[in-house]
């Protein structure tokens, strides 16, 4: 009782301040660390549905996020269509895509899987880059595109401050969790884990091994597809090697790696660290020292996987329940 | 056991994999209630034989029945929810999962609900003797314990036909003769019809109605524990030739 009072505390403290947030930080560039840490946040959360509860080392999946990103900005500029409906759209797609890419890739195992998932992406990103038109749609090819100001309001989801763009990524970002959490407590979190540690065992107790990974990953196309559409529309600009990019992917994998692959909270507490980290390394050396940023960055990383390989979050709650079974036994005597 | 229906049965089952023939031309049957023995030294073709019964692999040619409906070619999943469960002769537990939500995965396939399927793999856990593990991780489990889950979640699925890959290999004595007994139990209290592989000879005779002797993918015998011991192929095949010649 007394430790579900400490994470409900918990819980409502986080989410005061993740509410109220925008009232102490006036300054924009400030609010976008914030911005940024939670729609990385909220990335790894999908990506960590397919790669974290079910255990596929999907590497290609930012090729969903820049789905999401076209879909929508195309349908915005030459449909005047609202981003609240692309996102849909773009999400459906994205959904489709993974059906399709999942039904041949998830046949492979292991490396050879990683290895087709990174091959769908760097094929749609050269389609993208190479073609002027796609679809009848005007995509501009490497030039990627810029959306166009069609006045500030929610339905075009266009702000000329950051505040807004702050509230619709913390209900994402809310969103994103609560999906997480429900899938992993339900029967599909069950079977996926059950997928993710011993397929065939899994499948002799009645999951259908197939049926379970195509649902997570369409799940969590869908949902990058999202918060593709979310950064179009924040930065107003789009092209193939940013929404499309293997850096992305490979970010959005980290996080989950780095956080704890297949736990809740693991990815996001990565993002929450490293994200922000990463944007004001950039900010403060990337003026000095071209590179140094990445550098550091770099060898953050590399010494996390390298002393907590099972992920930040696992480590963490290992320390935390030990300590409470020390402080239970201290009591006792 | 005055119900005879026939629960499995396997016609004329060939399972080639390229050249060689892992199984040849095997036909068995096992009825409701039965404990069915499968017997033979190592290769003989019993695991391959499990593996097309429950789906793994389809055979090469031949047909399975199971209660009278064709299942070869069906894949595990189905056949799992069709009413048939298995163990693997080499453990395979979802490591990162406790001991009970190992069973709540079997659990599942009959009630959705999380909650109702903890409750029912509590009360597996119970019959198999694990309950007081259940909360362990199955990493930390040692090999008597794990053999165990791996009954236990396959009783988590309410399967009408259990089999059972070498469920007492490797166990000691005293620990084989505790899974006899709940072997015996699962037949007689839950109703549960089984096949059972086991190289402790102890074990297959005193469990098994019937026993099939299998050697080198061909059938060589079948009959009672008693009438398989003295039939001279199965002593030629698991003693050798010069031994069954001075007897």
């Amino acid at each position: 009782m007394k430790k579900l009072n400490l994470k409900s505390g918990f819980l409502i403290v986080i989410s005061v301040i993740g509410l109220c947030l925008p009232l102490f930080v006036s300054n924009p560039y400030t609010l976008q660390y914030f911005i940024s840490m939670l729609l990385f946040g909220y990335l790894a959360t999908s990506w960590n549905i397919i790669g974290g509860y079910a255990g596929q080392m999907a590497n290609g999946n930012g090729v969903y996020f820049g789905i999401g990103a076209y879909v929508s900005t195309c349908l915005f500029t030459y449909n005047n269509l609202s981003p609240w409906a692309g996102m849909l759209i773009g999400g459906a797609i994205s959904a489709l895509v993974a059906l399709g890419l999942g039904r041949l890739t998830f046949r492979l195992s292991g490396t050879y899987f990683t290895m087709a998932t990174v091959a769908c992406l760097h094929l749609i990103r050269l389609l993208v880059m190479s073609n002027q038109y796609l679809f009848g749609y005007e995509i501009r090819g490497a030039q990627g595109i810029v959306l166009p100001w069609k006045g500030e309001s929610i339905i075009n989801m266009q702000f000329t401050g950051k505040v807004e763009y702050y509230y619709i990524i913390l209900a994402f970002f809310v969103i994103g969790v609560l999906v997480s959490y429900h899938i992993k407590t339900s029967k599909d979190g069950y079977y996926l884990s059950a997928i993710n540690t011993n397929q065939e065992a899994a499948s002799s107790l009645g999951v259908n091994v197939m049926h379970m990974k195509l649902k997570a990953s369409c799940i969590s196309a869908f949902m990058m597809a999202i918060g593709g559409t979310f950064y179009a529309q924040l930065y107003s600009m789009i092209d193939p090697s940013r929404v499309l990019g293997y850096d992305l992917s490979i970010q959005i994998m980290l996080y989950a790696a780095v956080g704890g692959r297949g736990t809740l909270a693991g990815p996001i507490i990565a993002a929450f660290l490293l994200s922000p980290l990463n944007d004001i390394l950039r900010g403060t050396l990337g003026t000095t020292v071209s590179g140094l940023a990445l550098v550091i960055y770099g060898l953050v990383m590399m010494l996390m996987v390298y002393f907590i390989p099972q992920g930040l979050w696992p480590f963490l709650r290992d320390k935390l329940s030990r300590a409470e079974l020390k402080a239970q036994t201290a009591e006792r005597k | 056991m005055s119900d005879k229906t026939v629960i499995l049965e396997c016609k004329d089952i060939v399972k080639k994999f390229g050249g060689l023939t892992a199984v040849n031309d095997v036909s068995m049957y096992a009825n409701k209630g039965e404990i069915v023995g499968l017997i033979g030294a190592n290769g003989a073709g019993k695991t391959t034989l499990f593996n097309m019964i429950a789906g793994v692999f389809p055979p090469t040619s031949g047909q399975i029945f199971f209660e009278g409906q064709e299942i070869q070619g069906k894949k595990s999943h189905e056949i799992c929810r069709m009413g048939m469960g298995r163990t693997y002769q080499i453990v395979k537990p979802f490591r990162n999962l406790s001991v009970l939500d190992n069973t709540v995965v079997g659990a599942l396939i009959r009630d959705s609900d999380v909650k109702k399927a903890k409750k029912k793999a509590m009360e597996v856990l119970s019959f198999v003797g694990l309950d007081h593990r259940a909360e362990v991780s199955s990493g930390n489990l040692g090999l008597p314990e794990l053999k165990r889950l791996e009954l236990a979640r396959a009783l988590a699925t309410d399967p009408k036909l259990l089999l059972l890959d070498e469920v007492m290999a490797g166990l000691n004595p005293t620990d084989s003769e505790k899974v006899i007994a709940l072997v015996e139990r699962i037949r007689n209290e839950l109703g549960i019809s089984l096949i059972v592989i086991e190289h402790v000879m102890k074990a297959i005779m005193t469990l098994s109605d019937r026993i099939y002797v299998l050697n080198q993918g061909n059938l060589i015998a079948t009959g009672t524990p008693q009438e398989v011991s003295v039939n001279p192929e199965v002593i030629k095949s698991y003693f050798g030739e010069k031994r069954y010649a001075k007897n």
